[in-house]
């Protein structure tokens, strides 16, 4: 007879049962060889160190190793990869060949990408900007933001008047297996997969909107960089000197783990002239905390947004309002049930960290939005699904937490000269 | 988690190489190992899951037993594989992705729902000793006796049922601090 101490308490014991149901994860793809084929029909597998047994002895070994003649070997130094050596060092050899002018734009769309690519990880930046940034950090850079509605990866809408640069070409690691898309697609298309797959996917979709870098010397069919609207070209003067130093005005090869040291420090000169509110500031340093830390940017060790800590950001356990609000479409009379499509919007259960934040789990997760009209915008759509099957438009904009969709970041609009180059900044 | 096929036969057919009684056991057994996995923090629980069946599938002929013994041997590896990991991460600093989203199931709410609930057990979990929270949830996941979680664990039976009921303890004591009945 088991002890009464032995007793799991009820709460915890279905807590852990349901946490652990749901079904089969996905095997990798190994396994699923094994699973469709049998073990049988793999290649055996050798270890890449076993070079197998020697058929004879080496000679230099009979008689034990020779002598050292220096005492005990030299380990090598076991350093954590940088950052410098993924992406900057492709950067520099193109940063090298570039004329002044263009390296000056450079500078200016460093400038401006630095405060774009923090406001918009962060989700704050008006809706037209926050496009913006998000596509282009998506497609460019293996970091996932999220879009104006809030999800990551949306094609590209208003994006104000940047001219049309085509991409240059990026490299696209294979993307093994990807979720198949939804049967119905939305404003902005959610995130599918992991966050490497889904940087893979945007770049291939959505090549309009990958930033402006420079030609690099022998390369003719890229385009230059002197279509970069006046404004744009004018923020050089006003911007910290930090920015402008980044490239080497005389030309040259600029170390990659001095450049990497440079723009961690001007990161934050850049972020105090802009003159950010006490709160977007500690969502931006906890954002750029994160995206500092991430040790390497190869395709293997891609940080996600599920690696940013956006507790800082959000005032709204999201997770839990999402799936609240999906309830209660379900519960709506008059809706037939099973709603195709809605249940299999990838990416939706992906809200990383929200959930996590402290003292909100508990609460009904929506409190600083508008949970009416958010449900009225989710169930108008839903009830003007095409009869042909095709897809509707559904607008998330109305679930946004009050006050941070529409409006501009105070302070924002006080950097010089930003508001003229990219105009829905303080409006 | 009981097979729906005489377990025999399933072993049987794995242990001749065939590829449904592969999937036939992955099936049944792979949710409680990868939540298991998860719920203890592994940072790539899929993946590592993986790993625990392609071991367990390359060294089947050599399994001799019933059902419950290869629930058994499959929770050992995945804890050895698990310790592993823990060791490597000891030695190396942690990885900036190892809170990479999962992939999205079939049902958004649920998922939703059940990452709430890994959130709420890890956080019940975190104020006990790793061997605590370990007999705790291989008894409960994996629905093995005190005898089957200490030959999972390497250690005797009566270590276990102390790290139960230590455990157990530490558990109630927090929840009484949330009010949450008992």
């Amino acid at each position: 007879m088991p002890h009464e101490d032995d007793a799991f308490p009820a709460q915890f014991a279905e807590e852990v049962r349901f946490a652990v149901s749901g079904p089969p994860p996905v095997p990798s793809p190994a396994l699923a060889a094994v699973l469709a084929g049998g073990i049988s029909a793999q290649p055996t597998a050798v270890h890449p160190n076993d070079k197998g047994d020697l058929l004879v002895t080496a000679a230099s070994n009979v008689h034990g190793p020779a002598s050292q003649a220096a005492g005990l070997p030299n380990w090598r130094n076991e350093r954590e990869m940088s950052v410098s050596g993924g992406v900057f060092s492709g950067l520099l050899a193109k940063v090298a060949g570039i004329g002044t002018a263009a390296k000056a734009a450079l500078a200016t769309a460093t400038a401006v990408t630095t405060i774009g690519l923090a406001g918009a990880a962060a989700g704050v930046l008006p809706g037209p900007a926050q496009t913006l940034v998000a596509t282009a950090v998506n497609a460019a850079t293996p970091f996932q933001l999220p879009g104006a509605d809030g999800a990551t990866g949306g094609a590209p809408q208003a994006t104000g008047p940047l001219p049309h640069v085509d991409p240059p070409a990026v490299s696209v690691p294979s993307i093994p297996s990807l979720p198949a898309a939804p049967p119905v697609s939305v404003a902005a298309s959610a995130k599918a997969g992991s966050s490497t797959a889904s940087a893979g996917a945007n770049a291939a979709v959505s090549p309009a909107a990958a930033p402006a870098l420079p030609t690099p010397p022998g390369v003719p069919t890229l385009p230059s960089l002197p279509g970069l609207p006046a404004p744009v070209a004018g923020l050089v003067k006003n911007l910290p000197a930090c920015v402008t130093n980044l490239v080497p005005a005389a030309g040259g090869v600029p170390d990659p783990a001095k450049l990497a040291t440079q723009i961690q420090a001007c990161i934050p000169q850049v972020l105090a002239a802009a003159n950010l509110p006490t709160d977007v500031a500690k969502c931006v340093a906890s954002v750029l905390g994160s995206i500092g830390g991430a040790s390497g940017m190869s395709a293997g060790s891609v940080p996600g947004i599920g690696s940013l800590n956006v507790s800082a950001c959000v005032p709204l356990d999201a997770t839990k309002c999402v799936s609240n609000a999906m309830g209660a479409v379900g519960n709506l009379p008059g809706l037939p049930s099973g709603v195709p499509g809605i249940g299999s919007l990838p990416g939706l259960s992906n809200l990383p960290g929200l959930s996590s934040i402290p003292g909100l789990a508990n609460v009904a997760g929506c409190v600083p939005m508008d949970v009416s009209k958010c449900i009225t915008s989710i169930t108008g759509a839903l009830s003007s699904l095409p009869a042909s099957g095709g897809a509707p438009k559904l607008d998330l904009s109305a679930c946004m937490p009050t006050g941070v969709a529409g409006g501009a970041i105070p302070g924002l609009s006080g950097l010089p000269g930003l508001s003229g180059a990219l105009p829905f900044f303080g409006k | 988690m009981a097979f729906k096929e005489p377990f025999q036969r399933v072993l049987a057919g794995a242990q001749a190489d065939q590829p449904w009684a592969y999937e036939r056991l992955y099936r049944d057994l792979s949710p409680a190992v990868c939540g298991y996995l998860r719920l203890r923090g592994a940072s790539d629980p899929e993946d590592l899951t993986s790993e625990v069946f392609l071991g367990a599938f390359r060294g089947i002929r050599s399994f001799y037993g019933d059902e419950a013994g290869f629930r058994s041997w499959v929770f050992t590896i995945a804890q050895r594989r698990l310790t592993d990991e823990r060791r490597a991460n000891g030695r190396r600093p942690p990885r900036a992705d190892e809170d990479l989203p999962e992939r999205a199931g079939g049902d958004v709410e649920e998922e939703a729902l059940r990452r709430l609930s890994a959130d709420r057990v890890r956080s019940l979990c975190a104020g006990l000793a790793p061997d605590q929270g370990d007999v705790l949830l291989l008894r409960l996941v994996s629905g093995l006796t005190v005898e089957a979680v200490a030959g999972v664990l390497g250690k005797t039976e009566g270590a276990v049922k102390a790290l139960q009921r230590r455990g157990l303890g530490a558990l109630r004591r927090k929840l009484e601090l949330e009010g949450v009945p008992l």
